[in-house]
C-alpha cells in the first residue's frame, strides 16, 4: 500500500540566498524577497527556514507587508498573526524562535532559536533582509557582534552587497567567497 | 577594503598574554597539580603575609595608580603583573619544593628560557584592540576532514576557528601556535575528561605542516560575561542556581580529576544553548592576566584571582576563591574586590573583606567563606560549598551531573582514600562547616552576624584556641598565669568593673535593637519566602490599560488578511446603505409626520441621501485602510479634504439632476459676511461652492474616529452633535440649500458609526474574566474578536 504524502508548497516568491560568517560573531542566512516558507528539518527540505527540531516540514509561512512581519501557520485554522520586534513564532514543537527587529532604521528581521536548537546550514540566525543590515556591538544591531568596536552598514543593491564601515564613508563591494576586513570586523559572504 | 584571506601571521605586540575569553568554544587555562593535600600556609603568619604584600607591591611598582590613559597602557600593565605574578610563583614555588603545584609545572617554570620565550610570545588579544584577523578564511581546510567556516576568537595560545566536518559536525579547532610544548602536555591530560558541564577536548592532530591542532566541542552559546553585562544588576535567584550547579559541577569534576582551573572567570563559562559549560581548561599553565570579557577599562583576572596565586603556592582552593567571586558577582552584577588599579585590587584581595550585605543568606556564608584569605578556612570543596547552598535551591546539585559515567575515569577504587572529595561524591553531601568544626575552627555560621558579638565571639574563640595550645605545650604555668592576671583584675577593679560592665550592656541592648532593625529593613527575602510573598501579593489578576490593549488589537488588526478586509468592507457597505435610506426615511417621516409630502420634499431627502451613501463609503474605505495603526492627522485631514471635495461635486450634480432648487434657502444664523459673487452668482451656489463646502466639513473632523473599530463607543452621540455642530459653523462661511450640509454631516456620522466594524472592549473583557474564573486561572485580558453590524 501505497501513501501519498503531502509535498511541502514551493516557496511563492523569488528568495536569494547568502550565508555571511562574521569572524568572532556568527554566521547568518540572509533571505531577500517577502514570503519565507519555515519548517523542520527533513530529508528532502524543501522550506526556506530550517529548523533542526521536532517541527512539520512546512510549519508555515513568514510574510512582509510594509514594515510588517506575519506569521501564518499551515493548518487551515491558523490566523496570520502579527510578528513584532521580539515575538516568538508560534509553532508546535520544543523549539523556539523569536523574530527581531533590532532597528528602527531599518526593515531587516532577524529569527533566532533559543537553545538547544540550531538552524539548518549551522549558521546562528537567520536574517531576513530589506535592503539593510547593521552589524556592530549594540543592541540596535541586526548581527549583534558583542565585542566589536565598530559598525558596519551592510546594503543590498540589486543582487549585490555593498558594505561600509560607521556611518561615514562610501559603500564597497562584497565579493562573494572572498574575507574583508572593515574596521575590527572580519566577513565572508557566500552563496547559499 | 582589504582581503584578508591567506594573510601571514603578523608579528604581535609584546603586551599582554590573554586566553580570549568572550567568544564561544575557545580554550585555555587548567593546571595540573599533584593528588597530595597542599600545604596550607595561612595568612595569620603576619609576617609572611607583609612580605607577600611587599613583594607583589614592590613588582608592581611599574602600574601606575593612576587609572590607565589607554587601552594599550592597560595592557602594557597587565603584562608586567602576569610577569610578576609568574616569577613570583617560580621562587616560592621552589620554597616549597612539597607544593601542591605539578612539577612538571614547576620544571616549566623554572626555566628561564621557557619563561622568556613564554613571556616574549605574548600578545594582546582584545577585539576592542584590534581587528581579529584570521590566517585562515572560510572554506578552508588546513586540517583535513574540517572545513574553516570562520573564526572564534583569539587566545594566547593560537586562533579558535568553528569549523565543520565532512559529515557536518561542528567542532572548534585552536590552532596551537605557541608554548606548543606545554598546551599539548595539558591539553592530553584533559582530553578523556567527560562531563556534561565541560567543555569536551575531542582530539588533537596535525596538519601538512605539522602544525598542532586541538579539536573541541564548539560552544555556540553566549559567555557568562556577556550574560552579566547585559544584566548589571545580577541575574535572578533560580538563573544564579543554574549556573552556579554548572560550573561547580564541571569544577567538582575537574578536581576529582586531579585539576585545578586556575582561571575561572565569566568569560570561561559558557550557555551551550542551555547547558552551562566550563571551557579554557586543558591548555595553559600560566594564569591568566587576561582583560576582563575584553573590556579594557578593568584588569581582568585578578578580579578572581585568590591572595594565595601570588606566592605559587596554592590548590584547588584557588578555584573555591573564584567560584566565591562569581557567585557574588551573579548575585549582585559586580565583582566583591574592585578598583582602579591592579594595585588596589590585588590589597584589596590581601586584606579587604568584602561587603556581604546585601546579600541574602545562605549565599552570604558561603561567599564568606569561599573568599578566606586563609585557604584553609575556605570550602575544602566544591561540593561541600554547593551543599552549603542547596537549603535555597531545593536541589542537589549532584542532580546536574549525577550519572555514573560522569565519574572521572582516572579515579579507580584506592583514589578514594587520597582524594577526600570522592568521599564526598560517594556519600551524602557534607554539610557546610562540618570540616572546620572538626578542625576545631569557628564555622561562618556559628559565628553571630552582629558585629560586636561577632567580636568578642571570634576573641573567646582565640582565648580558647590560646589555651589549648599552652595545655598541648604542657606548660600549665601559661595558664596559671592567665587565670592569675584574671583574676586579680577581677578582685581589684571589681569596684568599677562591675558597673562599667553594666553600662556597656545598657548600651548594646538598644544598640542591638536597632541594628537588628535595620538588618531586616534590607535583607533580601530567602527565595522561599520571596516566592511566598510574591504569590501571597500577586496581583489577582493582571489589568490591561487600555493603551496596551488598543495596541493588542491594532496589531491584530494589522495581521487581517486583505480578504477579509474586503469583505467587512462590503457589510459595512451594505449597512451603510441601509442606514443611510433608514436615516433619510425617518428624516422625511419626522419632517411630514402630519402634512403631505410633496415630490420636492422626497426628492431633497433623496438628495441628502445620496450624499451621505457617498460620504459614508468613502469614509468607511480610508477607515478600513486606516483602522491598522494610528496614523498621521494631518494626512488624514487632507485625504479626508479630498473626500469632501468629490462629496461636493456629487451633491452639485446630483442636486441638478433631480431638479432640487439651490438657488434659496441659504439663510445663516450669523450672517455676517457678504456671499462671495464668484462661489454665489445671482445668490445661486456654483459647484466650487458646494466643493468648499463639503472640503471644509470633512477636512476640519476626525472622520477616522468614528469608523476606528477601537472607538469607545458603537454609537457616540457626541460625535453626531460635533459633526452637526461643525456642518453649521461651515454653513455660516459656505452656505448651500437647505442647510443640507448640516445634514449631511449628522447623517453621515450617524451612519459610518452604525456600518463600522467595533471591538467591544467591555464584553470581551467580561468573557474573559469568566473564563478565566471558570478555569480558575488569573490571568490578563486577552483581545477577542469585533462585532460588525
Amino acid at each position: 500500500m501505497s501513501v501519498i504524502k503531502p509535498q511541502p508548497k514551493a516557496p511563492q516568491s523569488p528568495v536569494s540566498r547568502w550565508r555571511l560568517w562574521v569572524d568572532g560573531c556568527g554566521g547568518y542566512l540572509l533571505m531577500t524577497g517577502v514570503r519565507w516558507s519555515v519548517g523542520g528539518l527533513s530529508r528532502a527540505s524543501t522550506v526556506d527556514i530550517c529548523v533542526q527540531a521536532d517541527w512539520p516540514r512546512l510549519a508555515g509561512q513568514i510574510s512582509r507587508r510594509g514594515a510588517d512581519y506575519f506569521w501564518q501557520g499551515q493548518r487551515a485554522a491558523d490566523q496570520k498573526i502579527l510578528l513584532t520586534d521580539g515575538t516568538q513564532v508560534p509553532v508546535d514543537g520544543s523549539a523556539l524562535m523569536t523574530l527581531g527587529k533590532p532597528s528602527q532604521l531599518s526593515d531587516t528581521a532577524v529569527l533566532s532559536l533559543n537553545g538547544p536548537h540550531r538552524f539548518d546550514q549551522h549558521v546562528d540566525g537567520v536574517v531576513l533582509v530589506r535592503e539593510t543590515i547593521l552589524v556592530g556591538p549594540g543592541s540596535d544591531c541586526h548581527l549583534r557582534c558583542r565585542d566589536a568596536s565598530d559598525r558596519v552598514v551592510l546594503q543590498l543593491k540589486g543582487n549585490q552587497w555593498y558594505a561600509k564601515a560607521g556611518l561615514l564613508g562610501d559603500f564597497q563591494r562584497l565579493e562573494v567567497g572572498s574575507r574583508v576586513l572593515l574596521q575590527s570586523l572580519a566577513m565572508t559572504l557566500e552563496l547559499a | 577594503m582589504k582581503n584578508t584571506a591567506k594573510q601571514p601571521n603578523k608579528p604581535k605586540l609584546p603586551t599582554l598574554r590573554q586566553s580570549f575569553a568572550p567568544m564561544p568554544g575557545s580554550a585555555a587555562a587548567l593546571n595540573h597539580v599533584g593528588t597530595d593535600a597542599p600545604e596550607k600556609n595561612t595568612l595569620e603568619q603576619s609576617p609572611r603575609k607583609f612580605r607577600l604584600m611587599n613583594t607583589l607591591l614592590g613588582k608592581l611598582k611599574e602600574c601606575p595608580n593612576t587609572p590607565p590613559k589607554s587601552v594599550n597602557q592597560v595592557v602594557d600593565q597587565s603584562s608586567r603583573v602576569e610577569k610578576d605574578f609568574s616569577h613570583d610563583g617560580f621562587e616560592t614555588a621552589s620554597d616549597f619544593g612539597d607544593g601542591s603545584v605539578d612539577l612538571s609545572d614547576a620544571d616549566s617554570f623554572n626555566h628561564p628560557s621557557r619563561a622568556e620565550v613564554w613571556l616574549g610570545e605574548t600578545q594582546a588579544s582584545d577585539s576592542t584592540i584590534r581587528s581579529m584577523t584570521f590566517t585562515y578564511s572560510p572554506g578552508s581546510t588546513p586540517l583535513p576532514p574540517y572545513t574553516i567556516r570562520r573564526g572564534v576568537g583569539m587566545g594566547g595560545f593560537g586562533e579558535v576557528y568553528f569549523a565543520l566536518s565532512d559529515a557536518g559536525k561542528e567542532v572548534a579547532l585552536k590552532r596551537i601556535q605557541r608554548n606548543l610544548e606545554i598546551e599539548l602536555r595539558g591539553v592530553s591530560q584533559c582530553l578523556n575528561l567527560k562531563h556534561p558541564n565541560l567543555v569536551a577536548l575531542f582530539d588533537i592532530c596535525r596538519d601538512s605542516k605539522d602544525e598542532s591542532w586541538v579539536v573541541m566541542e564548539y560552544v555556540a552559546g553566549l559567555n557568562l560575561r556577556q550574560i552579566l553585562d547585559e544584566s548589571p544588576e545580577g541575574l535572578s535567584i533560580s538563573e544564579v542556581n543554574r549556573w552556579i550547579r554548572g560550573i561547580g559541577a564541571g569544577v567538582h569534576h575537574l578536581h576529582c580529576a586531579g585539576l585545578v582551573h586556575r582561571d575561572l572567570k565569566p568569560g570561561n563559562i559558557f550557555d551551550d544553548l542551555g547547558q552551562v559549560k566550563v571551557g579554557d581548561y586543558g591548555l595553559s599553565k600560566f594564569i591568566s592576566t587576561s582583560h576582563r570579557g575584553g573590556h579594557t577599562e578593568s584588569v581582568g583576572t585578578f578580579h578572581y584571582m585568590a591572595p594565595e596565586i601570588g606566592r605559587g603556592q596554592y590548590g584547588r582552593e584557588i578555584d573555591v576563591y573564584a567560584l566565591g567571586v562569581l557567585l557574588f558577582e551573579l548575585l549582585t552584577g559586580r565583582v566583591p574586590f574592585d578598583g582602579e588599579s591592579c594595585h588596589e585590587i590585588i590589597v584589596k584581595h590581601l586584606t579587604a573583606s568584602p561587603d556581604l550585605s546585601g546579600i541574602a543568606e545562605p549565599y552570604r556564608s558561603t561567599i564568606a567563606r569561599c573568599l578566606e584569605k586563609d585557604p584553609s578556612k575556605r570550602f575544602s570543596s566544591v561540593a561541600e560549598m554547593l551543599a552549603s547552598l542547596e537549603n535555597i535551591s531545593g536541589e542537589s546539585w549532584e542532580q546536574q551531573d549525577s550519572e555514573p559515567t560522569n565519574d572521572p575515569p582516572v579515579l579507580g577504587a584506592a583514589s578514594s582514600e587520597a582524594e577526600p572529595i570522592d568521599a564526598i561524591l560517594v556519600a551524602a553531601p557534607v554539610k557546610a562547616g562540618n570540616t572546620s568544626k572538626a578542625g576545631n575552627q569557628l564555622g561562618q555560621e556559628d559565628l553571630f552576624d552582629e558585629p560586636v558579638a561577632r567580636a568578642v565571639q571570634t576573641s573567646w574563640h582565640d582565648f580558647r584556641r590560646l589555651w589549648i595550645v599552652n595545655s598541648r605545650k604542657s606548660d600549665p604555668y601559661g595558664n596559671l598565669i592567665l587565670v592569675f592576671i584574671c583574676v586579680l583584675i577581677a578582685v581589684t577593679q571589681f569596684g568599677w568593673l562591675v558597673p562599667l560592665l553594666s553600662v556597656i550592656a545598657c548600651g548594646y541592648v538598644p544598640y542591638y535593637v536597632i541594628w537588628k532593625m535595620i538588618l531586616q529593613s534590607k535583607r533580601q527575602p530567602k527565595y522561599a519566602e520571596a516566592q511566598r510573598l510574591a504569590v501571597h501579593y500577586a496581583p489577582q489578576r493582571k489589568v490591561v490599560s487600555p493603551v496596551a490593549w488598543a495596541s493588542s488589537v491594532r496589531n491584530e488588526l494589522r495581521a487581517k488578511p486583505r480578504l477579509n478586509r474586503l469583505a467587512e468592507l462590503n457589510t459595512s457597505w451594505i449597512a451603510a446603505t441601509l442606514s443611510a435610506i433608514g436615516l433619510a426615511g425617518a428624516a422625511g417621516a419626522i419632517r411630514f409626520y402630519n402634512e403631505p409630502m410633496p415630490a420636492q420634499s422626497i426628492a431633497t431627502y433623496a438628495w441628502m441621501a445620496i450624499i451621505v451613501l457617498g460620504a459614508t463609503f468613502a469614509i468607511l474605505s480610508l477607515g478600513k485602510l486606516w483602522e491598522c495603526d494610528d496614523g498621521e492627522p494631518l494626512t488624514r485631514r487632507l485625504v479626508l479634504a479630498g473626500v469632501g471635495v468629490a462629496a461636493g461635486y456629487l451633491a452639485f450634480v446630483t442636486g441638478e439632476f433631480l431638479m432640487i432648487p439651490l438657488d434659496g434657502a441659504l439663510v445663516r444664523d450669523l450672517d455676517s459676511t457678504s456671499l462671495s459673487p464668484s462661489l454665489y452668482p445671482e445668490g445661486k451656489p456654483t459647484v466650487s461652492a458646494f466643493v468648499m463646502h463639503f472640503a471644509l466639513l470633512f477636512a476640519v473632523l476626525r472622520w477616522w474616529k468614528p469608523v476606528d473599530p477601537l472607538r469607545r463607543k458603537r454609537l457616540s452621540l457626541w460625535s453626531v452633535a460635533v459633526a452637526v455642530f461643525a456642518g453649521w459653523a461651515v454653513h455660516q462661511f459656505i452656505p448651500i440649500p437647505g442647510a443640507i450640509g448640516i445634514m449631511v454631516a449628522g447623517g453621515t456620522a450617524i451612519a459610518v458609526q452604525l456600518s463600522a466594524p467595533w471591538v467591544n472592549r467591555k464584553a470581551i473583557q467580561h468573557d474573559n474574566r469568566r473564563n478565566q474564573s471558570a478555569e480558575g486561572n488569573l490571568v490578563g485580558v486577552t483581545v477577542g474578536g469585533s462585532s460588525n453590524g
